[in-house]
């Protein structure tokens, strides 16, 4: 096993973006409720021009369940990314929920037109989660984080196969196309990036990695 | 569960009966001539105007009698019975000027209008012939002359999936032999025929259709709503419609079209049946129409629920028992039978099985037991059904026995129905059926065939095993048939249905509901709730029931208004709504004067026709010296009024559960089931997030080490 690049110099960050996303999600829900007709994605609405739907559909939820899963997931791996050698606020920000959910919204539009109405964030969580795992794997080469990315990937398709595992009740069913969309979109964002580890060169260990690069 | 397995059946009752779609007409709307050389009387114009609002309808039909004979003549029209339609009015101009009817007991209002015939008086009546058909009697129709009349009804017009429908009914089923000997029907309109229907709704409708009618002119209002017209004489869209393009909005069928049969005549042979569908996006709901004239007085409410709920597909193995009339009525319809068959056993799983029972006069199994619904077995029955013909009475109980006895007890079963005609051998009373029904936990799904098929008797047996009634018109877009029947067939359904209504406070009294004996509420189905309430102010509104054996409750709450004018016509809904229970107790008790004497005098408190009461026209100076109320005059009054009222704005919004939607789920549709998604991590992505929280931290520590 590859021994990782010391991505950490200087003085440590602390998370600001993740509190701050979890902040405003809690405070949509709060102001707007479960389901806010007028923030959801709506296909039609969209369609129609309200194009904040983009935004707005992933960071609302349908009750307080649903809520409670997603934003425990996001505080644990926005908190991660933002701490990872290969991570940090802006790329959360830009990679992850930028393109991220751009990605999820776009696959809904083309590939799911079936799919009228969707909210929550999930599919981006499953984005994080996939840059997170094989950035893991990239800088340590350790397989467990190999076997935590398939773990999503059966959970997936347990889901499409025998329905929700453990999310059952919520009035929405996972939306598992969009689920596999996030994930691809997280393990483009983690390849898109040159691994801190060359399998040609070992040497590129001990180069150093800027916080933000 | 197993009474919540049953409904992929549905889908072979939605094909059997839509096989009907192809069928020919048997007999016809028109004006009676018996069969004895009488001479016939000219149906000169009719004139039918509909128009769709806030959940029902409002259907006027005006018309012309001329003739042409030498001597005065009595003309008698008659029409099927449009199903759940509230007769409101009928109208007969004398000396120019019009003079509306009222309602009496029907042997009284017979018992004056010979008397004023044989004065040589001008007089009318409407009477409905049970279920069958509202026969409208003018005398005279002095020679060489013409007379003008006009009937009005209302009926609740609901969607199904997204899906609404109306039928004006002219096509009769062909099923009272008794008066198909005696009479013949003149069903020509030699002047005018024009039909008109204008779809007012503040949601929105993306297209129409008339699938028998494929050149009505359909045309979109610039306040979103859509006006069909169809005539056959040159005429254009009305003023202030725009054609529809060929665009996203419209569908295949519902492009702009030249109005039909230009300078023709116009035969009453062919039912006129007009589909149109919602917007996708438009939400699972609750809406409320309300009339109460007077703050302090009594209100009259119509709920309208669009349910979404989580309904999954049904995926185990299951029977079928297809029961199927073979009487001489469903003559012209054996061979779309036998195709509406194959097409539903062709949507059978290959873990179901089915039999097939026939019956007439008496009833047989086709099938020797069950068959697994392979493709030989399937082949093999299709073969028999084909050789099958259509003659004799119709022993309605003895199939269903037959069928219902075919059961396994230890399979999820269901049983098609599908039937055109009224029980006419054997057992007929209704009592007899429902007890037959409640005897097996099978639940029947039928097709209910035709304008004059005995609707009393097949809804309540049909609702009481917890199945699911479908009514087909020859005109019926088979695909749009199927495709509502598909969806009641392929998920699961609300069981144990319990709708409660609560005032919230004290300022708010509710009574008096009436529904229709809902049990199981399947994909895409409305339910509409009639009542009545004093004061104002909040109420719970609470469905409840079991999906798949769990329990789910939906929740919403909302005001009643102190005032609301908008909507009188709800009063005769309500009272529509409770002679129809009525009637029903009545059905149950065989005979109870009691009974009868409240749907009489409901029927004349809110002036609409009953099988017990007659609507009777005579001179204006006659209603006076028989002392008869106008109530039912000054009631159309306060109905044109507001109808006015309405058509001067857009529709308004009826939706009562904006702000605190009842349901979360989206209102399911045909494309793609309306479907919603949500991002839910759930329990094994927020314990796979925090390993990876933790991977992340080590490797921090590691690295900062």
């Amino acid at each position: 096993m590859h021994a990782p690049a010391n991505a950490f110099h200087g003085r440590p960050r602390l998370p600001w973006f993740t509190p701050g996303l979890a902040a405003l999600t809690a405070a949509l829900y709060a102001l707007a409720g479960g389901t806010p007709s007028s923030l959801v994605y709506d296909r039609a609405a969209i369609e129609a021009g309200e194009v904040w739907r983009l935004v707005t559909g992933h960071l609302v939820h349908l009750d307080l369940h649903h809520l409670g899963y997603n934003l425990g997931a996001l505080l644990a791996l926005g908190t991660a990314y933002e701490l990872a050698p290969f991570g940090g606020p802006r790329r959360l920000a830009l990679h992850i929920f930028g393109f991220g959910g751009l990605a999820v919204t776009a696959t809904l539009l083309a590939v799911f037109p079936d799919t009228l109405r969707y909210c929550g964030l999930s599919a981006v969580l499953n984005t994080l989660y996939a840059a997170l795992t094989l950035g893991l794997w990239r800088e340590t080469r350790e397989k467990i984080w190999l076997v935590a990315l398939a773990a999503s990937i059966a959970k997936i398709a347990w889901e499409a196969a025998f329905g929700p595992i453990f999310s059952a009740g919520l009035a929405w069913p996972p939306h598992l196309g969009a689920h596999v969309a996030g994930l691809l979109a997280g393990c483009l964002v983690a390849l898109s990036r040159p691994s801190q580890i060359s399998d040609e060169d070992p040497e590129s260990l001990s180069q150093p990695v800027s916080a933000n690069a | 569960m197993i009474t919540q397995t049953l409904k992929r059946l549905t889908l072979a009752a939605g094909l059997a009966l839509s096989v009907v779609a192809t069928a020919p007409a048997v007999d016809a709307a028109g004006l009676m001539t018996p069969k004895d050389g009488t001479p016939a009387l000219d149906l000169r114009d009719q004139a039918v105007d509909v128009v769709v609002e806030g959940g029902y309808a409002v259907v006027t039909v005006e018309q012309t009698f001329a003739n042409p004979n030498a001597e005065d003549m009595e003309a008698i029209y008659s029409f099927p019975v449009p199903e759940r339609a509230a007769v409101s009015e009928f109208t007969y101009w004398i000396d120019g000027k019009p003079v509306t009817a009222e309602v009496l007991e029907k042997e009284e209002a017979r018992k004056i209008y010979e008397g004023e015939k044989a004065a040589g008086r001008e007089t009318a009546i409407a009477e409905q012939d049970a279920y069958k058909t509202f026969d409208m009697t003018v005398w005279p129709v002095r020679a060489g002359n013409d007379v003008k009349i006009r009937l009005a009804y209302i009926q609740p017009a609901k969607l199904d999936t997204g899906i609404g429908r109306f039928v004006y009914p002219l096509e009769e089923g062909g099923v009272d032999d008794d008066k198909l000997a005696f009479w013949t029907a003149n069903e020509t309109v030699t002047g005018r025929f024009s039909f008109d229907l204008h779809l007012r709704t503040d949601y929105t409708v993306e297209a129409l259709r008339l699938p028998a009618h494929p050149d009505a002119a359909i045309s979109k209002d610039p306040d979103g709503s859509w006006r069909v017209h169809i005539d056959n004489a040159a005429a254009a869209p009305k003023a202030g419609s725009e054609p529809v393009d060929d665009d996203a909005s419209a569908d295949e069928n519902a492009q702009g079209h030249a109005p039909a049969q230009s300078g023709k005549s116009f035969e009453l042979d062919t039912d006129i049946v007009v589909y149109w569908r919602q917007a996708e996006n438009e939400p699972a709901r609750v809406d409320m129409l309300a009339y109460k004239p007077e703050s302090d007085g009594r209100g009259t409410f119509m709920l309208t629920l669009t349910p979404g709920m989580d309904l999954k597909p049904i995926t185990e193995g299951r029977d079928f028992i297809f029961v199927l009339d073979r009487s001489g009525s469903m003559g012209g319809k054996m061979s779309s039978l036998t195709e509406g068959v194959s097409r539903a056993l062709g949507q059978l799983n290959p873990d179901d099985r089915f039999r097939i029972v026939y019956f007439n006069d008496s009833a047989r199994e086709l099938t020797h037991g069950f068959m697994n619904a392979n493709e030989e077995s399937i082949s093999q029955a299709l073969e028999w059904v084909r050789n099958v013909d259509a003659e004799g009475g119709t022993n309605l109980y003895d199939g269903l026995k037959l069928g219902l006895d075919a059961a396994d007890a230890d399979r999820t079963s269901a049983l098609v129905l599908v039937t055109d005609g009224v029980a006419n051998v054997g057992r007929t009373e209704v009592k007899d059926f429902l007890a037959l029904v409640k005897e097996q936990d099978v639940r029947l799904f039928t097709a209910i065939m035709g304008n004059s098929a005995n609707r009393p008797l097949l809804e309540p047996m049909t609702l009481e095993s917890g199945g699911f009634a479908s009514a087909v018109s020859n005109s019926d877009d088979i695909i749009g048939v199927l495709l509502q029947a598909t969806a009641k067939v392929t998920h699961e359904a609300l069981h144990g249905v319990k709708l409660d209504l609560d005032p919230s406070g004290s300022g708010l009294t509710i009574d008096d509901l009436r529904r229709k004996g809902i049990r199981t509420l399947y994909r895409g189905e409305q339910m509409v709730l009639f009542g009545h309430y004093r004061g104002a102010g909040d109420a719970e509104l609470t469905l409840s029931g079991e999906i798949s054996g769990k329990p789910v409750s939906y929740e919403a709450r909302f005001a009643f208004p102190e005032t609301a004018n908008l909507n009188p016509e709800l009063e005769r809904l309500w009272a529509f709504a409770e002679i129809e229970r009525e009637l029903r107790k009545l059905d149950l008790l065989g005979s109870d004067a009691d009974v009868k004497q409240s749907v009489i005098d409901t029927s004349k408190e809110y002036g609409i026709l009953s099988p017990f009461t007659s609507m009777l026209v005579v001179r204006d100076e006659r209603f006076e010296e028989l002392a008869i109320d106008r109530s039912n005059r000054d009631r159309l009054a306060v109905e044109e009024t507001a109808r006015e009222k309405r058509m001067s704005a857009p529709a308004p919004s009826t939706r009562v559960d904006t702000q605190a939607p009842m349901f979360d789920a989206p209102r399911p549709s045909h494309s793609g089931g309306g479907s919603g998604g949500s991002g839910a991590i759930g329990l094994p992505g927020l314990v796979l997030a925090i390993l990876v929280l933790c991977g992340t931290l080590r490797l921090r520590r590691r690295e900062t080490a």
